[in-house]
């Protein structure tokens, strides 16, 4: 005799000589719900030995299991564990996003956006099941999943085309009758839900496959958290790896020090949006009487813009020897760039070229910020000649366009080039620092020391900004023309 | 981050897009689907209808230009109508002024597809 099913027996004729057909009824039905729960108890127990065991291989193999290896073991798991027909995980993003990470089975829409007709024709259903359960993202708190991500409550629904939390459609594929949903939790934190549909018997999930499953979600909540941390490290080096690169694209594009020039003397500060900086400054020698001042900015940001610029500068200092005049110069940088520039992409530059002996400045301008001049005792003077960006049209009509500008300086002038980050500089009240405020800070600084000023003009713009992080790189150029006692012997 | 909204008209038998807020890499996407969907249907005569546009980011312009050329290779162009000044300032800085086809009101535009 089972020997559960033996003291059912004592029990039973204990009953009743003891006296009541009916309290022998409520002992068998406690002694069966016994063995229930020994069997369950006995289902779990292999469940999770099972699921321990794959866990196991999984983490043997190849040293380290990457979440998505361990996340369809889970799946596959949780569906045989409860036999259902299908399977879906999500998990949480820094985001708030609970996004679908791995699915099993047949997974039926839960939303009401599959048109029955076009399934009906569809060839690989299946297929067509899988991506669209593995296109599911839901903001943490919203919908069904979203609340038990959130609130931590598992969902047992038995009736699914009565229940209004979930999408009715005809076709059998698409109907789910019976759902199962359990938060995936992390030291008091949701990171994941996960769910099963539709056992393969045909009849509704019960309460006890509500449990073993999150007894489930919890062992493996604890392999997938520690696997999706392993995976952000990784990605995190990855990325590192990725910016050391652009920061020594970026250290060409800036130059450290100026040389030591006898006729002028040069400054200048930048600061960069993102990781990576696209802004521009240089000074090329062009001949022995003239010295070539640049500065630029690419309108895409990151990597893709400094590897634009990067090629911009190689072109420009290949073609600025021996051109005293700096449009042909910028025709050349136009034409050879409009070739390999992705079609939006465009840079916007100031070249000039300055006579050593003469002091006289020859400025070209492609779609750049004007270039602010203070003579000695005057006031802002603006050098706008006309032009275009580079990269954006034919060699013909940038030709037609780019105009030069001649002016003769004389020792103790200033000058100033930006990029437009300086002037589109934003504070929290999202107020333009704007050019009248930049012009304003450098006339009343006007006298101060070159290095001095730029640092101060620096400040005044950081402390306008505030905490507001910024869209754009901001870079100055700060030039002075020495006063005769200022002259050393020739460097240049 | 930006934002901005199209509203799609139609103005003498031309495609009128009227712009309303700030045109950036993260809200360029909206006009970027509404221009590929008149393009799929052939329609490349198209007016951006401006004056509700408050910036426009170089990323932004750098892709509207590329709309423009792409439509002037169908036999179509982009209008610009109704600028802001500074949004015209923007583009006259950059000399895009020459380059994209810039018109005062709606029907100055709808006058240069007509002739």
């Amino acid at each position: 005799m089972n020997p559960v099913t033996y003291p059912a027996g004592i029990a039973l004729a204990l009953g009743l000589t003891a006296g009541g057909y009916w309290s022998s009824r409520k002992v068998v039905g406690f002694l069966l719900k016994r063995r229930r729960d020994l069997r369950l108890l006995q289902r779990q127990r292999e469940i999770m030995g099972g699921f321990a065991q794959d866990l196991g291989e999984a983490l043997e193999q190849g040293g380290e299991a990457n979440a998505d290896q361990i996340i369809s073991r889970v799946l596959a798991c949780a569906q045989h564990a409860v036999r259902g027909g299908g399977a879906l995980m999500l998990l949480c993003g820094e985001d708030e996003i609970l996004q679908a990470r791995s699915v099993a089975g047949i997974f039926p829409p839960l939303e009401q956006d599959i048109n029955e007709a076009t399934f009906a024709q569809t060839p690989g259903k299946v297929q067509f099941l899988r991506d669209n359960a593995l296109s599911l993202a839901v903001p943490l708190g919203e919908g069904l999943i979203g609340e038990i991500g959130f609130h931590g409550q598992s969902v047992l629904i038995t009736a699914g085309e009565a229940d209004p939390r979930l999408p009715q459609y005809e076709n059998e594929f698409l109907q789910i009758r019976s759902l199962i949903a359990v938060p995936m939790r992390f030291r008091n934190r949701e990171i994941g839900v996960l769910l099963v549909v539709n056992p393969i018997d045909g009849s509704p999930f019960r309460a006890a496959d509500v449990e073993l499953l999150q007894l489930l979600a919890d062992e493996a909540s604890l392999s997938i958290h520690y696997a999706r941390t392993r995976e952000s490290i990784e990605e995190k080096r990855r990325m590192d790896q990725e910016f050391k690169v652009a920061e020594r694209i970026q250290n060409s594009l800036l130059p450290r020090s100026f040389p030591e020039m006898d006729v002028l003397e040069a400054a200048t500060f930048s600061q960069a949006a993102q990781q990576v900086g696209g802004d521009y400054v240089d000074v090329i020698k062009v001949d022995e009487d003239h010295l070539g001042l640049a500065i630029a900015d690419v309108s895409g940001k990151g990597i893709g813009g400094a590897i634009m610029m990067s090629i911009c500068r190689t072109i420009l200092r290949a073609h600025a020897p021996g051109n005293p005049h700096p449009a042909p110069v910028l025709c050349e940088v136009n034409r050879m760039m409009t070739e390999d520039m992705s079609e939006d992409m465009f840079v916007t530059m100031i070249y000039m070229v300055l006579n050593v002996r003469t002091l006289q400045l020859r400025v070209s301008r492609a779609g750049h910020e004007p270039v602010l001049l203070w003579r000695a005792g005057e006031k802002c003077t603006l050098l706008e000649p006309g032009g275009l960006a580079v990269g954006m049209a034919d060699t013909k009509t940038f030709e037609g366009l780019i105009k030069e500008q001649s002016v003769d300086l004389s020792p103790g002038d200033l000058l100033m080039v930006y990029t437009d980050g300086v002037t589109e500089s934003m504070n929290e009240n999202g107020e333009e620092w704007g050019r009248e405020k930049f012009i304003e800070t450098v006339a009343n600084r006007r006298l101060e020391p070159l290095e001095k000023m730029m640092d101060n003009i620096k400040e005044e713009i950081l402390s306008f900004a505030g905490q507001m992080a910024q869209y754009d790189d901001m870079t100055v150029l700060g030039l002075r023309m020495k006063s005769p006692g200022d002259a050393r012997s020739s460097t240049l | 981050m930006r934002e901005c909204s199209i509203e799609q008209i139609e103005q003498d038998g031309f495609d009128v897009l009227r712009i309303n807020g700030s045109l950036d890499s993260f809200s360029f996407p909206k006009l970027e689907d509404a221009l590929a969907k008149l393009r799929e249907t052939e329609r490349h005569r198209v007016i951006l209808d401006c004056s509700g546009l408050n910036y426009i980011s170089s990323v932004a312009l750098g892709a509207l230009i590329g709309f423009s050329r792409r439509a002037r290779e169908n036999g179509g162009d982009l209008l610009l109508a109704q600028l802001s000044p500074k949004v015209f300032n923007i583009i006259e800085l950059l000399g895009f002024n020459r380059i994209l086809a810039i018109h005062e009101t709606r029907e100055q535009a709808v006058q240069a597809f007509a002739s």
